[in-house]
């Protein structure tokens, strides 16, 4: 169990550490645009399109990084699980990590399809001479990732409410 | 699909991540609705990378979150309250243009509840306001400033409906200040008669302002500088954005040094899963999007809706209606990711103005912030003032009635949105007839 939670840390610092890289890039080149743009009237079109995509795979790693056990962050309706007691929150917390992970999976065999036809059509941008399915591999790799880390946050559901109940069980003996 | 629709709604209901629900439902309606690929939602995520204007979402949040982090919401507190604080309910007045502000940059009422609130809520009692008063204002303040730029639901809606109408986001911008001035100012109203009532008026100190001013002097002129730059078409929201955050980060982290590098990582991680979650909606829901086109679901809303109704002002209340009833179970950046593309085109046919649509949208979804059973800012301050949620939801109800009046003056008289724009020269008024 330790070594899924250290393999969920890994991908969580990786993550990390690369969205931290781009959004200061961003940042820069954003500005540096503007810069460029307002005083000299020039435009550098591969600062252009490496913003582009550095949105893209900020929005999937920001959203792989929300998805880990320790963050839990995801936008939903968080009605039930408030109103419901213990145990019975837990288990339904676990059953939508479950589904949710099972969904991810189902999308990245659909990325993995996205990606194979994108490097079917074989086109490249041009800007920063990349092939445009390298760019797309982002959709796959991040919900990868997080079907891992909807796997781990069912597993650590389960492993609270076991605690729980243990504990519980020692005050009754006590 | 009948049987996947109502097990998704479930699902939403539950608590599943919106993302998934989002998603789910446009993979399957690609596959069993239109007999293709699923993988199709993909090329609509995609054109998140040929939409420039997208760039803005990143830069705002994260300059949004650096604000919080630093000691911006106190500065700002102590310099609108030296300005304005002799002003008969003068506090509240400075709580309602801090809120205001906050809520700009940041797009998220959680935040400045957090941020400016805590610090709002002892001056408050302090002043002799009545508890009740004091949390209704604070509630409602954490979402007053939806309606002013950059706030990120303004950008998000004027993106999603660009995709339907010709508009930008400079124009949603630019509209929603006299509404977003409006509320403000109905809110004051309304706190006026406490402030005379409860409190004794302050004197007004010049050295303090003086000081107060020196403090905050390098943030001061950002809003001005925006605001400014942005009314005059000088730069767009994305370059806007830039700007914002290449002058927060050397203003923070090297002339006042409010923050250091390790809290920036933190502020970085905060803002990006922030970026992360909403974009992975507004993405999976390009793809709804796709289908709902491809299904010409708001023709077919429409022709259902027309056959029954043909006043736009009836029209107008049961979309308010709608919005309300929306924004009571979605939150504001879901709302904008799914509904606006299903809206916009049935408005636009009704004769409303897309801009004004958004700024009735916007300020329903506002509402939305404090109206159970999902009223984010309810839940907040019951969190962080240790109050029940009944004695939260009680003390936003004279607000909420206020707020309601606000709605009806902007959905009702469509020059308080659109009147701005006639005086900006690269901007045109769109001539919804024209869409048609």
């Amino acid at each position: 169990m330790r070594i899924l939670y250290k393999i969920e840390r890994i991908i969580y610092n990786v993550e990390l550490t690369a969205i931290v890289t781009l959004l200061l890039a961003l940042s820069v080149f954003a500005f540096g645009q503007v810069v460029m743009r307002n005083m000299f009237s020039y435009s550098i079109i591969w600062m252009a399109t490496f913003n582009n995509i550095a949105l893209l795979v900020l929005a999937m790693l920001g959203a792989s990084i929300a998805t880990s056990s320790f963050e839990r962050s995801h936008i939903n309706i968080d009605l039930f699980q408030g109103i419901l007691p213990f145990p019975y929150n837990k288990y339904l917390n676990a059953l939508l990590t479950l589904i949710a992970s099972a969904a991810c999976v189902l999308f990245v065999y659909l990325a993995m399809h996205y990606v194979m036809v994108t490097k079917h059509v074989g086109k490249i941008e041009e800007a920063v001479h990349l092939p445009e399915w390298v760019i797309t591999m982002i959709f796959p790799v991040c919900f990868c990732s997080m079907a891992y880390k909807f796997f781990i946050c069912f597993l650590r559901d389960l492993v609270d409410i076991k605690d729980k109940i243990n504990s519980n069980r020692i005050d009754a003996d006590k | 699909m009948n049987f996947i629709i109502l097990g998704l709604i479930l699902l939403a209901v539950f608590g599943e991540p919106l993302f998934i629900i989002i998603g789910s439902a446009a993979f399957a309606s690609f596959y069993f609705l239109l007999n293709i690929s699923p993988s199709t939602l993909f090329t609509d995520f995609y054109r998140l990378t040929t939409m420039p204007v997208f760039v803005a979402i990143p830069l705002f949040i994260f300059s949004g979150y650096v604000l919080a982090d630093s000691r911006v919401p106190e500065k700002m507190l102590r310099f609108t309250h030296s300005l304005l604080g002799w002003l008969p309910a003068g506090l509240c007045l400075v709580a309602l243009i801090a809120c205001s502000v906050f809520t700009a940059f940041t797009g998220a009422s959680a935040i400045t509840i957090v941020a400016v609130g805590t610090l709002l809520y002892p001056a408050l009692i302090k002043d002799n306001y009545p508890e009740n008063f004091t949390l209704g204002l604070i509630t409602t303040g954490g979402s007053l400033g939806t309606l002013f730029m950059p706030c990120l639901p303004l950008i998000l809606y004027g993106v999603i409906a660009s995709q339907q109408a010709p508009l930008n986001v400079e124009d949603m911008f630019i509209a929603g200040l006299i509404p977003g001035l409006l509320l403000l100012v109905l809110m004051w109203a309304y706190a006026f008669f406490f402030g005379v009532k409860y409190t004794t008026r302050e004197k007004f100190s010049f050295p303090e302002l003086a000081s107060a001013t020196r403090d905050i002097i390098w943030e001061l002129p950002l809003p001005f500088f925006i605001i400014g730059g942005i009314l005059s078409g000088l730069f767009s929201a994305p370059e806007a954005a830039a700007i914002a955050v290449i002058y927060i980060l050397i203003i923070e982290l090297f002339v006042t040094r409010d923050m250091n590098a390790k809290t920036l990582i933190q502020v970085i991680r905060r803002s990006m899963i922030m970026n992360g979650s909403i974009l992975i909606i507004v993405g999976m829901a390009l793809g709804l999007t796709d289908v709902f086109v491809n299904l010409s679901v708001p023709d077919k809303l429409f022709s259902i809706i027309s056959a029954n109704i043909s006043n736009k002002y009836v029209f107008l209340i049961l979309l308010n209606i709608f919005i309300l009833a929306v924004g009571t179970t979605m939150d504001i950046f879901s709302a904008c990711a799914v509904v606006v593309p299903i809206i916009v085109p049935i408005a636009v046919k009704y004769g409303i103005d897309p801009v004004h649509l958004g700024i009735i949208f916007l300020a329903n979804l506002e509402l939305g912030f404090i109206t159970p059973p999902i009223g984010m800012s309810l839940f907040i301050s019951s969190i962080k003032f240790n109050k029940s949620f009944p004695t939260i939801l009680k003390s936003v109800i004279p607000f909420f009635l206020i707020l309601v009046i606000g709605l009806l003056l902007i959905t009702y008289i469509p020059e308080l949105s659109l009147y701005l724009l006639k005086f900006t020269d690269q901007k045109n008024l769109i001539d919804p007839a024209s869409l048609l």
